[in-house]
């Protein structure tokens, strides 16, 4: 199951709506403007984005995941470099506490993190598309990429992935945002895509 | 009276959006497209619109790049950010450089949103 570059195209710009949502929200969160990069929407196996965000230097990372199912079924992950997600808790709870205290909260408000940012980004898609997401409650992993990424899955696993680079210059913080789709949900996208297609042009 | 609109961003479908609203919403004007920050610079110097709307996440350089090399040597063109990143960050940009904000999708209020700008102020 192949999406045409059309199809792709508009798929990539859907993601962007979504993308720019969480950005916003997530510039308020930190009181600093989000850096975004271009999107890219591609056929990869889950070895692949994981050789690519190794490559950019990032071996062990903080992830959020959290799962949306209905016409089709995503699996979204949030990712920063483990040193730098306790960085962006202390923004969220404040530099006032105390370190031993943020290690406990930090699942906590990577969690809060996740959710907001991984629901406004699938509530922008969901909006455009005209879907209805049910979502999971957002779980933190933290490990290297690859473990985080394999998931209930396998490495070698092709999925659909929408993938996005950011990151808050002012803190030196990076993320990635990555959703995967599963074969089986490539298909009801596409109809989606078209149907969002005729509707629009 | 027939204006000329430059749609400048790098999706192809966002472009058939912004053109299939216009052409609905105002048939006469004459629509011309670019892909990247770059060709709209080249092209607004060799026959400047009346209107551009400009996406802002791009490859090369991005929209708020291509709004300043615009204003460089063309202050006339009445511009809209067409944009999904809509950070306050990115709105204080707009306003610094003096040109309107719309948020993205592409639907009809923000479409009309942005024809209104550019009648309003011409």
């Amino acid at each position: 199951m192949n999406l045409t570059d059309i199809e792709l195209d508009a798929l990539t710009e859907v993601f962007n709506v979504g993308v720019g949502q969480a950005a916003d929200a997530l510039s308020q969160l930190a009181g600093s403007p989000v850096r975004l990069n271009v999107p890219r929407v591609a056929m990869i196996s889950k070895q692949g984005i994981s050789d690519e965000l190794t490559a950019q230097g990032t071996e062990r990372i903080c992830a959020v995941r959290q799962e949306f199912s209905g016409v089709l079924n995503t699996e979204a992950v949030l990712m920063f470099p483990v040193q730098q997600s306790m960085q962006l808790v202390q923004l969220m709870v404040g530099g006032d506490v105390p370190l031993e205290q943020l290690g406990e909260m930090e699942q906590e408000a990577m969690a809060e993190i996740g959710n907001i940012l991984l629901n406004s980004v699938v509530s922008g898609i969901a909006d455009v598309l005209r879907l209805k997401f049910e979502g999971s409650l957002p779980q933190v992993e933290m490990g290297p990429v690859r473990d985080v990424l394999r998931g209930q899955g396998h490495l070698d696993e092709l999925v659909l992935s929408l993938q996005i680079d950011f990151a808050i210059d002012a803190l030196e913080i990076q993320g990635y945002l990555v959703f995967l789709l599963d074969v089986e949900s490539v298909a009801s996208l596409k109809s989606t895509v078209r149907a969002f297609l005729e509707s629009v042009t | 009276m027939s204006r000329t609109l430059l749609i400048v961003d790098d999706s192809k479908v966002s472009r058939m959006m912004i053109r299939s609203k216009i052409a609905q919403l105002q048939p006469d004007w004459v629509i011309q497209e670019a892909a990247n920050g770059e060709v709209a610079v080249a092209m607004v110097r060799a026959s400047p619109p009346d209107f551009i709307t400009m996406d802002v996440n791009m490859p090369g350089i991005n929209g708020f790049e291509a709004v300043e090399q615009i204003r460089a040597f063309n202050t006339t063109a009445r511009i809209a950010m067409l944009t999904a990143n809509i950070q306050e960050a990115s709105r204080e940009r707009a306003a610094e450089l003096k040109v309107t904000f719309v948020k993205k999708p592409a639907t009809e209020p923000a479409i009309r949103e942005a024809i209104y700008h550019f009648l309003a102020a011409s």
